[in-house]
This record gives structure tokens, C-alpha cells and sequence, in this order.
């Protein structure tokens, strides 16, 4: 009998792991979206006295908490009986938000990136749209899209041209960090002036005739020194170098193009960094150490706060310490090289996404429209991280009295961040946008932009390391695509 | 006398006779002991198993299906370019690793079993490598040979006198990478030392002492007495070794060199093991729980298959004499 028992207990347990199992398949409705899954009702009329809890979730560093906590803070200030509760994820976003999703814990609101914001919006009801919260907003006067750089809304949008789920908080734009002190050591010992060919809008050319000069340098003639952490296998510095050149990745049927004149140029470009030494090669595992104040350039799209902040622990027990008051003579900035005829610039944004189903769709919405404000936009800076406002008429960061992020930093030449990327103009009109968001993807579908990004950087890094033929690296970029597009 | 006769009928009739209710409260008692085990085994094995195994028969992206079918199997075996150079990968590591340990270990243990003064310090510090967290001897040898930094080995040849374009490349070259992680596996080598110790120290010393009295130098007390009674922790160590091997997500750990690719898969992917595209395809970002879970569970066929092989040829095995 007992054994009868035990072996009824095993089925009935298995049967359950089995029905247990199947529930996750299960997908369950909610009554508060309607079939696009989206809030069946839209308000834009707020009550200002409302009552509520906002959850928002950030990615678990002290920046972003600070960045959070001050727009909360100033958000209460608009919204007194709305209590704002941070949650901190520590996974990458989609893993973390899909976890949250699961286990039917979302927060109201949670921060994204670009290509996390089009993996998640597989899922219906699960991406607040505010598109038509942003129309209504438009026709009662309340908004203008024409306060925003249009690169970074867009990296907003369901395959960057449609529905508006993310908002940006930040305008993240590559830029080349520099290490004026490594310079001017070089200026003293080889006499020559280096830091004035450096400025904003400057070419490759350009670029690589101060390499040269650097290279002259006793520091960087040696083994295993480097000039520039180049970032070589990010989409953000990759992909608009292949668009200078006039790189087509996939042809308007959606055909892979990308084996042409341009791109071998293109790949020859980055092949150049490394050959001439001013580049570690990607496979060497080595660097040259912009944070740690051994090298002298560094594409990156970080605050400029941030990585002063990062030189000053570098050189804090040296001689050559120093503080955020006098960081200019230590740090500056200036745009990322471009190509003379077609200047392009990387463009990314980390933004705030808001949960569908939440209960107060229309207080995330108020609060990512705070977010957008002046108010929101100088609260970030508050936080002690100075990352470029995504409003044009906030690119002054000269006038540091109403757009703080500047503050602090008016020595260094922050307009690099904001440099041709469609800023207002003294006369009120908008300078040319050299952004260029990594968007060729969207040809074939949003949700292939992990793996076929993936594919690019390895094409890009195996060629530029100088050990592969230009036929073996297309030929693995071939059927990486052709097994990343056949995926469901 | 009527009493006894009504509980011989009640018996009959009842079917929680005392016997039987002793017998079903101590089965509760014992299952109720056992409960914890049994859900954490429910709850945290067979659960996400057989959810996995439904999932490898979608599309299942961590938050919808759209479609039931073979298609991640088709997939696999068909259109995936890395898989079987994974597969390659895993089996070539299982294959060199596993006996590497055990030979190692056997040795080990041999030369730990010596009675002389200082031996329990030397065991000890045999063993203590395999208390350290994976975790933590992972950025140990990633930081001694390099994973995606060059390391201290290189940094102290500098100093003698090395140029650095002459590095040894360890985790950073396609050739060397493997040599590398497999002179990683060493390090532990400890834990089957202790298996071992104590497999030796279960074979009688009066079968020792007959050998010797019938002239078998130490040679053939090794191969006629100490290895055949070891069989029983040789195939032990053989099977946990091996499935262990083919789980192997150390180059994620040490971040061998995905310079050029998916991250853990080591240089030209010579150390993408199976266990990590599996965690790559689902975490990686792009989310194709699907595809994982159907490596999965191919990649538990396989064991399994292997366990039976290897089970099924197990007649090596010395179990001790039949009564």
C-alpha cells in the first residue's frame, strides 16, 4: 500500500510541476488595456492633488539614484500627495524588466535604453505608448516636439520612426574625452603646439596628424602606450564611420549589401587606428587606459562630470592631483572626429519607459513630462551628473544660471556634446544634426538589432586586429546574419 | 471475548487497521522530513525543467509565445553556424579534463597517503584551493593569466626583462586558450584528492599485508589491490566529472576573451561551451529563451545518454564480493 502511496504522491507532484509548467504559457488579460494593449482611456487633465504611489525603477548605480531621486523630489514639489518609491535592478534591462514583468511586479516606470526598449516591445501591454499622450498634449498647447532633439526622440520610438515608448532623459552622444595633460607633456618635450589643432568638428585628418605628433613623444613611442581607448566594437562609434563612408548594410528589398568599396574603406578606417599604434588591437586585450590617465583620447558618450571624477581618482595620490575647479587644466572635450564631406556623430539614449498597465498611466506620463522639463531637465544636473539636456534651448551650458549643466564646468568645452546636433541657433534657427542613430536593423525587424549589432562588432574587431582577410570576416558576417535573421 | 472478536471484524473491514495507521504515520513522519528536500527539488528542478521543456517547442521570448513547433530543434541543427563547434568545444574539454583530474587526483591522494610527519598540513593545503568560490578563482586566474587584461605572469616577465610583444597570450589566442582553462582545472584538483583519500582508506590493510607476504612489490599492490578497489570512486568521480564538465560556464567567469564575440566564449570562440551559448541566447539580451531552453535540453539528452553509456559499460566496476 505504501508503495502504492508513494508512487501516487510522485504522479500527482509531477503532474503538478507539469500543469505548474504550463502556466507559464498562460497569458492572462487585463481588463484596464484595450486590444493594442494600451490604457483604454487617455487623461491628460490632471488633478494636482492626487493621491498615489509612482514606482520607478533605475539601473542599480549611485548616478542614476541621485538622477532619479532629484526629479522625484522635484516632482513632489508639483505632485505633493504622490509618493515616488525607487526600486534599483542590478540584471540588464530587458532581463530585469522581463523578470519584474513575470512576476507581476512591475513598477510604474523604469529605465531603459534604446535597444532594450525594442526587445521589450514584443510584448503587447507592456510598453505605455505615449503617443497620444504627447498628441493631446500638442493640440492643448501644453508641448512642442520641436524642443527636443529629434535624434533622441526618436531613439525613443518603436524602430525609431513610430510609436514614442521611451522618453530620453539624456542626450548621449559620443564625444572624444582628452587628456590635456599628457598633451602639453609632449608639447614641452618635443616643442611643438598640439592642443590648438584640437576643436570642434575636427576631421580624421586631423585627428591622425595629432596622433602622429603624439606618437613623437618619448611616453608613446613605447611598447604597449596608447593614444586613444577607441571603443572599437561599439555600434555608436562603428556605425557612423560605415555611414560616412556610405556603408549600406541591407538594400531597400532588405537584401545584405554590405560587401561593397565603402565598406572595405570603412573597415580600413578602423584597421588604420590599430596599425599605426595610436589603438591597442581589439584582441590584445590591451588598452590605453584613458581612466586610469595613461591615455590621451577616449570616444565615449559618458558626462563629462563623470569622467573628471574618474581622472581625479586616477592621479589623486600623484603630483599631479587635482579637483573639479581646476579640471580644465587637467580634461576637456571636443566632438568626435568626422569625415570631411559627410560628418557624422554616434547618437544613443538611456531614457524612462512607462509600464502599460500600470494604475496611473497619467501620472507616469506627468512624470516623464517633467522629466522633459527645464525644471526636470536641470534637476539631473542637480544630481552632480552633467548630462547633456535632450531640450535644444538648453545647449548653453554657458548660461549655467538656468541650465545647470554647465555649472561648475563653464571652462571646459561641453558644446562638443551639443556641437551640430540641430541646437538653436542665436538667430532662433537650428545648426545642422550630425547625430546618426544605429538604426539599419529596422529593415528587418527591431527584435534582430541585439544579434546583428553583434555581428557588425565582431566583423569590425576581427578586421581591425589586422589577423583576418577582408573575404573571412564578410564571410562570418554572411552567416552570422543569415542564423540571427532566421531566429524566432 | 466479544471485544476481541469486534476488532477482528473491524479489522477485516477497516482499512486503517493499527497496523497499517502505525505503518502510514511513519511513512508521513519520514515524508514529512523529507518534504523541504522534495519541494526545493519540485519547486527549483522539475518545475523550471519541464517549463523549459515546453518552451523549446515555441517562440517563448521571456514575456509571449506566438507559435508551438520544432522549430528551435530545426534550428539548431540546421541554420545555427556555432553549434557544433560549441558541442566540439564542451565534449574536446569534458574528454581532456575529466581524466586529467582524476589522474592528477589519484596521484595526489597516492602521494598524500604516504604516512610521514606533515602530511595532514599538506592535504590541507592540497585541498584549500577548492573552498575558494568559483567566483572568486575565476577573477584569480583571470587576473594571473589574463583574461581580457594581460596578467601577472606577463607583467612579472616584463620586469625581467620581456618585451611585450612577446606576451604569452594564454585566454587572448584561439591556440592557447583551451591549454589555459584546463591548467585552470588543476587547481581544484584537490577535491578529488580528498574522494580518493578516502576511497584508500577503505581498503583493508590485511589485504596490503597478504600481498606482501605473498611477494608483490609496491607496484602490483597498486595495480592488483589499491586501483581495482578504487573502481567504485573512479566511476563516481568519472560520471559527477563529466556532467560537470559538460556544464563547465568558466569562461564567463573569467570573461575569456569575448573580445570578438559573444561574451565567455573565449578567442575565436575556442572556449564557447554549450552551458554558455545556452545562457547567452537567454540573457544575452536578445532573449530567445526558446532557443535556450531547447539546448538545454538537448544538452541534458546528451548526458543522459553518456551517463547510460557509461553505466551500461561499468563491469570494471569493483563492487566488493557478492554474498
Amino acid at each position: 500500500m505504501l508503495k502504492k502511496l508513494s508512487m501516487l504522491g510522485v504522479c500527482a507532484l509531477m503532474a503538478a510541476s507539469m500543469l505548474l509548467g504550463l502556466t507559464g504559457c498562460e497569458e492572462v488579460k487585463n481588463p484596464n488595456l484595450d486590444e493594442n494593449g494600451q490604457p483604454n482611456q487617455i487623461v491628460t487633465d490632471i488633478d494636482y492633488d492626487v493621491t498615489a504611489t509612482l514606482k520607478v525603477a533605475y539601473k542599480s548605480e549611485n548616478s542614476e539614484k541621485a538622477i532619479v531621486q532629484s526629479l522625484a523630489d522635484g516632482f513632489k514639489k508639483i505632485f505633493k500627495n504622490v509618493t515616488v518609491e525607487l526600486i534599483a535592478y542590478n540584471d540588464g534591462t530587458a532581463n530585469a524588466i522581463t523578470k519584474l514583468y513575470n512576476a507581476k511586479t512591475m513598477p510604474d516606470i523604469f529605465m531603459s535604453d534604446s535597444f532594450s526598449m525594442l526587445t521589450l516591445s514584443a510584448k503587447k501591454g507592456l510598453l505605455l505608448d505615449f503617443t497620444r499622450y504627447i498628441e493631446q498634449e500638442i493640440e492643448a498647447g501644453t508641448f512642442a516636439l520641436t524642443d527636443y532633439y529629434d535624434a533622441y526622440m526618436k531613439l525613443g520610438q518603436i524602430g525609431f520612426d513610430g510609436a514614442q515608448c521611451m522618453i530620453p532623459r539624456s542626450a548621449d552622444r559620443v564625444v572624444c574625452h582628452i587628456n590635456k595633460m599628457l598633451i602639453r607633456e609632449v608639447e614641452q618635450e618635443t616643442g611643438k603646439d598640439i592642443l590648438s589643432k584640437i576643436h570642434n568638428g575636427w576631421t580624421w585628418e586631423e585627428f591622425y596628424e595629432v596622433c602622429d605628433l603624439l606618437k613623437e613623444g618619448s611616453t608613446f613611442k613605447k611598447s604597449g602606450r596608447f593614444l586613444l581607448d577607441g571603443e572599437i566594437k561599439w555600434e555608436a562609434v562603428w556605425n557612423p564611420v560605415f555611414k560616412s563612408y556610405g556603408v549600406e548594410y541591407f538594400d531597400k528589398d532588405g537584401n545584405v549589401a554590405i560587401d561593397s568599396e565603402a565598406t572595405k574603406q570603412a573597415l580600413d578606417h578602423f584597421k588604420y587606428w590599430v596599425s599605426q599604434g595610436y589603438c591597442a588591437s581589439p584582441t590584445s586585450g590591451q588598452s590605453a587606459d584613458f581612466e586610469y590617465g595613461k591615455g590621451v583620447f577616449y570616444f565615449n558618450s559618458m558626462a563629462a562630470s563623470q569622467e573628471i571624477k574618474t581622472l581625479i581618482e586616477a592621479y589623486k595620490d600623484t603630483n599631479n592631483a587635482f579637483t573639479v575647479e581646476n579640471a580644465s587644466d587637467v580634461y576637456d572635450v571636443v566632438t568626435m572626429p568626422v569625415k570631411a564631406d559627410k560628418p557624422l556623430i554616434g547618437a544613443g539614449a538611456a531614457g524612462y519607459c512607462g509600464y502599460a498597465g500600470s494604475e496611473n498611466p497619467e501620472l507616469v506620463w506627468q512624470f516623464l513630462k517633467f522629466m522633459l522639463t527645464k525644471d526636470g531637465q536641470n534637476a539631473i544636473a542637480d544630481s552632480g551628473v552633467n548630462y547633456v539636456p535632450v531640450r535644444k534651448d538648453m545647449a548653453d551650458y554657458t548660461d549655467s544660471e538656468n541650465n545647470h549643466w554647465g555649472k561648475g564646468y563653464e571652462k571646459i568645452n561641453l558644446q562638443a556634446f551639443v556641437y551640430k546636433s540641430g541646437e538653436l541657433l542665436e538667430d532662433g534657427t537650428y545648426n545642422d544634426d550630425w547625430n546618426c542613430n544605429t538604426d539599419y536593423f529596422n529593415v528587418k525587424g527591431s527584435k534582430y538589432a541585439v544579434d546583428l549589432n553583434a555581428g557588425v562588432s565582431t566583423f569590425v574587431t576581427s578586421y581591425a586586429a589586422g589577423s583576418k582577410t577582408y573575404e573571412t570576416v564578410l564571410t562570418t558576417l554572411k552567416k552570422t546574419w543569415d542564423a540571427a535573421l532566421r531566429k524566432r | 471475548m466479544s471485544v476481541i472478536v469486534q476488532n477482528e471484524q473491524n479489522e477485516k473491514k477497516g482499512f486503517l487497521t493499527p497496523r497499517r495507521r502505525r505503518a502510514l504515520k511513519g511513512w508521513l513522519t519520514g515524508f514529512l522530513f523529507a518534504l523541504p528536500v522534495i519541494l526545493g527539488i519540485l519547486i527549483f528542478s522539475y518545475y523550471p525543467a519541464i517549463q523549459t521543456f515546453f518552451w523549446s517547442f515555441t517562440d517563448f521570448n521571456g514575456l509571449e509565445i506566438t507559435e508551438w513547433s520544432f522549430y528551435q530543434y530545426e534550428y539548431m541543427f540546421t541554420i545555427d553556424p556555432d553549434i557544433w563547434r560549441i558541442f566540439g568545444n564542451t565534449l574536446l574539454y569534458a574528454f581532456v579534463s575529466v581524466p586529467l583530474g582524476l589522474v592528477l587526483g589519484y596521484f595526489l591522494a597516492l602521494a598524500a597517503n604516504f604516512k610521514v610527519k606533515g602530511v595532514p598540513v599538506y592535504r590541507l593545503l592540497f585541498y584549500l584551493p577548492v573552498i575558494i568560490p568559483g567566483i572568486v578563482s575565476g577573477i584569480l586566474f583571470s587576473t594571473i593569466l589574463g583574461g581580457n587584461e594581460f596578467g601577472v605572469i606577463n607583467e612579472i616577465l616584463h620586469a625581467l626583462g620581456m618585451s611585450a610583444g612577446k606576451n604569452f597570450k594564454f585566454f587572448l589566442s584561439g591556440e592557447t586558450a583551451m591549454g589555459s582553462l584546463l591548467f585552470m582545472g588543476v587547481w581544484t584538483v584537490g577535491g578529488s584528492m580528498i574522494i580518493w583519500l578516502s576511497a584508500f582508506k577503505n581498503i583493508p590493510d590485511t589485504l596490503y599485508e597478504a600481498a606482501k607476504l605473498d611477494g608483490a612489490n609496491a607496484w602490483q599492490r597498486l595495480v592488483k589491490i589499491t586501483l581495482p578497489m578504487s573502481t567504485p570512486m573512479i566511476f563516481y568521480n568519472l560520471i559527477t566529472g563529466i556532467i560537470g564538465a559538460l556544464q563547465c560556464t568558466t569562461p564567463l567567469v573569467i570573461d575569456a576573451a569575448g573580445i570578438t564575440g559573444a561574451p565567455g566564449s573565449g578567442f575565436d570562440n575556442s572556449l564557447y561551451f554549450v552551458a554558455i551559448k545556452i545562457y547567452n541566447e537567454a540573457f544575452g539580451g536578445g532573449a530567445y529563451y526558446a532557443y535556450a531552453s531547447a539546448i538545454a535540453w538537448v544538452l541534458f539528452a546528451f548526458i543522459g545518454i553518456l551517463t547510460i553509456i557509461i553505466f551500461s559499460t561499468s563491469k570494471w566496476v569493483f563492487y566488493g564480493e557478492e554474498d
